[in-house]
Order: structure tokens, then sequence, then C-alpha cells
């Protein structure tokens, strides 16, 4: 849940971008941070590696501005990728507003989304979290490969709940902002629905 | 045992430390690497004599200056990391200071003025980046050196190092800290002879800009992207705050608003509190692969443990696609990939119980399979 900071009037939400290994998290928070504002921005923590490789997470640090005087910011992290990094994972999704599943749209890979997914609700679930009532998006990245699987077909793998979800292209930003902008839009209700329900 | 050093410098060495061949130690005043050994012994000659200094190496090309007693803070959540490095700086005589989180270690440095601090990325309170910047802001000039330690999963893995350092001097993986901490921490304060090879290769130490943008020009065309149409666009209400007479940065919120409430509610949440994110127990640990298992009695099972060891598979050949190439066409797959492979079957044998790993290796299967796929697509 968001972090608020009473003394520093802070507000701290927390987006994961989850996916299997190489799907492109890193590349949205790399175009993310390259085309925002240097004044909105912190810095983006990456540890990779030469075969782009994740070390244990990206980190960039987004300031919306202010809601009543406090200063709002989204902290947008990703996970590494490969199965072998569960536990990494499941301290990223500690204290998740927001989960943004990237899927490789390459056939060869859509096992490899349905395990990453399959490990997000599990992973979720230990921490008390529902993937069903999370704030969710999907990205089908890579579209513009030519082994993409057909978005009908990754729908019905990946989203069947049919939430907010977009093609996307990381390295040149298609889709990014748009992927971005809808769980921010999903996060910001969850917080009213909240404290309407509480 | 002591050995003096030319420098000034005594060394105390540990006797049960030093074999037969004696033992290869650096001062860690001047950085000379001095060869002690014990005397020879007769049985008629008991010990202990005073060790001798049989051998220094070249003297470095700039000698460095002497220094008074160095103070080292280790700033790292882990206990037992910590003691590691204790027992590596007091061996080589420095003065040892710990903290266990961010904010205690900003405190020591404040109070105790360390000439190096080394700082974990992962630290609890203040993350280790931002204790990086906090130091080297508040104290300028006269910050201490800063040494940021980062975690690798596998040794062999990670080659390039981060993008940036994020203030720090340095930078050191844990794998590597017997080896080159003392090493690092003498060459900052200190200075390196000329030419020192890095050992992170790419690395740009206490590089302040990402990598990723060297080509960007900071012009504002160049950003396309303000986060407060976050807040403003696509959003049903807008939540930003109402232009009432403090102005958005004005008096304390109107308890009755939905989102006060619910700050009020959710002072202690914990999304980025010290406690909610530390890499400590899965990346220094490696206690990672905790996947659900393939259940036994699952109907599917066969094919869950199929799925699962063509997943490693291809998250193995994705992430080593030159070598899983060379090794193809030399048919050195299985040599230039074995580790990989091996950390896959551990993966897999502890997901997947034995009575489906005996019926067949779907996991040699899967290799098997891909290699032949690949023979036809690299020829």
């Amino acid at each position: 849940m968001s972090f608020i900071n009473y003394s520093s009037r802070e507000i701290n939400c927390k987006i994961v971008y989850y996916g299997p290994g190489l799907c492109g998290k890193t590349t949205n928070l790399q175009y993310i941070y390259k085309k925002t504002n240097p004044d909105s921005k912190g810095k983006l923590i990456s540890l990779a590696t030469e075969t782009e490789r994740t070390l244990f997470f990206d980190f960039l640090p987004l300031a919306l501005g202010e809601i009543r005087g406090f200063k709002t910011r989204f902290h947008l992290y990703t996970v590494p990728g490969q199965v072998f990094y569960d536990a990494s994972r499941k301290l990223i999704l500690k204290g998740v507003d927001g989960v943004v599943f990237v899927a490789d749209s390459q056939i060869e890979r859509m096992e490899a989304n349905i395990e990453s997914i399959e490990n997000l609700r599990i992973n979720l679930a230990e921490q008390g979290y529902n993937l069903d009532n999370v704030s969710f998006v999907v990205q089908y990245n890579k579209r513009d490969l030519p082994n993409v699987v057909p978005l009908d077909e990754m729908k019905k793998a990946l989203n069947p709940r049919g939430v907010p979800d977009f093609e996307a292209v990381a390295p040149d930003g298609t889709g990014v902002f748009d992927t971005l902008k809808a769980v921010a839009k999903l996060v910001i209700m969850e917080l009213k629905k909240r404290q309407e329900s509480g | 045992m002591i050995v003096p050093c030319d420098c000034g410098a005594n060394l105390r060495l540990d006797d049960g430390k030093v074999g037969d061949k004696g033992v290869r130690v650096r001062c860690p005043r001047c950085g000379t690497v001095l060869h002690a050994r014990r005397p020879e012994q007769t049985p008629e000659m008991p010990p202990p004599l005073p060790p001798v200094r049989l051998q220094a190496s070249p003297v470095p090309a700039q000698q460095p200056p002497t220094a008074p007693g160095i103070t080292v803070l280790i700033a790292l959540e882990n206990e037992g990391a910590r003691a590691m490095i204790r027992d590596i700086l007091f061996e080589h005589g420095f003065g040892v200071e710990e903290a266990a989180d961010g904010l205690v270690a900003l405190q020591k440095v404040a109070d105790l003025r360390p000439q190096v601090v080394i700082v974990d990325v992962g630290l609890p309170g203040i993350y280790g980046f931002e204790l990086c910047e906090r130091i080297k802001e508040h104290q300028k000039e006269s910050a201490p050196k800063i040494i940021l330690l980062a975690s690798t999963y596998d040794i062999h893995r990670y080659k390039r190092g981060p993008v940036s350092l994020y203030g720090a001097d340095d930078y050191i993986e844990k794998h590597q800290i017997a080896d080159l901490l003392v090493l690092k921490i003498r060459r900052l304060l200190y200075g390196e002879p000329a030419g020192e090879p890095s050992e992170h290769e790419g690395v740009a130490p206490a590089a302040e800009t990402p990598t990723l943008q060297p080509a960007m020009k900071r012009s504002e065309d160049a950003f396309e992207f303000s986060p407060e149409t976050l807040l403003r666009d696509d959003i049903e209400e807008p939540v930003t705050a109402p232009a009432g007479p403090g102005g958005a940065a004005g008096p304390e919120p109107a308890p009755s608003s939905w989102l006060d409430t619910f700050i009020k509610q959710s002072q202690d949440g914990p999304a980025m509190s010290p406690d909610s994110f530390s890499v400590e127990s899965s990346v220094l640990h490696g206690g990672d692969a905790v996947l659900s298992p393939v259940a036994e009695g699952d109907p599917e099972a066969v094919g869950k443990a199929k799925r699962l060891a063509r997943i490693i598979v291809s998250d193995v050949a994705l992430y080593n696609q030159d070598t899983v190439r060379e090794g193809i066409l030399n048919g050195t797959f299985y040599d230039l990939l074995r580790d990989d492979i091996e950390e896959g079957r551990q993966l897999y044998e502890k997901r997947v119980p034995s009575p489906i790993r005996e019926m067949r290796d779907y996991y040699q299967e899967a290799f098997d399979s891909f290699i032949e796929a690949q023979k036809k697509i690299v020829r």
C-alpha cells in the first residue's frame, strides 16, 4: 500500500513492472526516464549486466506534483525476470500499489509469459494480495517482431479478466506511456476507493 | 607477530595464519606487499623470535603518503557480512565502525568522521544510493570516500557494473571483498599508480548520469512527458488540490477529504518503508528459486514438468545467445553452458517431485530438443 510520510508531506506509490526475462521491463523504464522532464524524475537506478540482465531491480522515482500539499511520487520498479530469481521478485513486490505485466509477444516466450503471470499471482497471494483486485495492466511488448503471437491469443492467455492492456514496442516508446498512465489511473482511483470504503 | 614496514607501520599478524612458507600481506598504509614468515626453528632453539621481513614488492611508482589510523564505516544490514568485512579490515590494521541501517550510518558519518564508508546498495532506512548522495552533499570536500557494495546473484554472470554510482567513489561486488576491498580503500585514500586497470570494465565511477542517455540533449524538446499529467489526464476525478486561500501547499488538509482520511489511515503503510525492501535475504544469500512445485498427484504434473524444463531452457538460451550459437556450431554447447544448465537443473529438481523426474528426464530432453532445433537454424 502507499506510504505516506506525514512529516515530509509525501505520498509514495509503488508500481512494479513484472514479466519474464528480457521482455522489456527495463526498456520501459529507460524510455520513461529518457522522455521525462528532468525536474520531475529522480535518477534511474539500474543495475544491469552485459547481457541486459537486471541485477536485482531498476528503480525510477517520478514526481507527480502535489495533492493538497502532499508531494506525490510514483516509484517504478522492475523485477529480475528469469525463472531463477523468485525470491527477489517476492521482495520487490512488497508494498506494491500497481503492477504492469510486460509480456513478450514472441511465440517462443509464451510459456515464459504464462509461467511469469502465474508466478505473479502466487507471489502476490503470499503477501495477501489478489491479482484480481490489485491495480493491474498488461502490456504486450515487442509487437514489431515478425514472430509475435496474435493479439487475441495473448489476451486469452494473459488477460482473461480484461484489465487495461496495450500493445507496445518499448524501445521506440510505443505503448509505454499509455501503459503507465493506465496503471497510474488505477492506483489513484484505488486510493480514493479505499478511503470511501474505509 | 609484528611485521615492520618501511613506511613505519607495524602490521600485526595472527601467528596461526603464517604457515611454513610464510604469508604475503599488504601494508594498509603504503600498499607495499610484504612477505613475512617465521624464522627457521630447530628443536634446540625454541620460538619466539621476531619475524623477519624477507621481501618487499617493487615500490609503487608513486609512493603514497603516510596517514594516521584509518577508520572505515561498514553500512550493511546483514550482520554476518559485516563481520566478514570487519575481520578483513581488522586484519589489515583499519579501525572499524558499523551501522546496520542508513540512519545510523548517516549519524556515524557525522559523529565519527570515518575516512571510508562501505555502503550496501540495499541498505534499509536510507537506501544505499541515497546515503551516498546525502553524505557527499552535506560534507562535500570533507566527505569520506565511499565504496558502494552491490550484490551479485552469480559471480560469473555480472560483468558490467552499475551505470551510476550515485556519488560513491568506487564500487565492489560481494564476492570481490576478500580480494579487492583493501586494495580499493588504499587506492581511494592514496591514489593508484597510473594505468592500473579497473576491475569493472565499463564502470564509470561516480558517473552521475546513467549511460542510457548520453546522446540525449538536455533540451526542453527532448522531454515529452510530464508526470504531473498522470494526475490530470484520464483520471475521472482530478485529485489536485483545490485552490483555497492557502493554495496547494497551504495549511493542514481538511480532515473531511478522502485523501486526508486515507493519509491518516496509512501513515504506517509499508510500501516504501525500510523494512519493505531489503535485498539481503535473496541477493546476498542466494535464496532464490522458491517457486511453487509441481504437485506429484497433479494429473498435469508431467506436462508442467515439461513446460518448466522448456522455460528454463528458453531462459538459458535467451540470456546466452552468442554462447548458444558458438556451442551449436562447435559441438561444445554443454561445456560452454555447464553452469547455467546445472543451475537450471537444480531449479527443476527443486520444483518437480522425484517420481515425475524418475519417469523420464524431461529436463535433458528439453535441452536435446532445443539443440536439435537450433542446429537447423544455425547451420
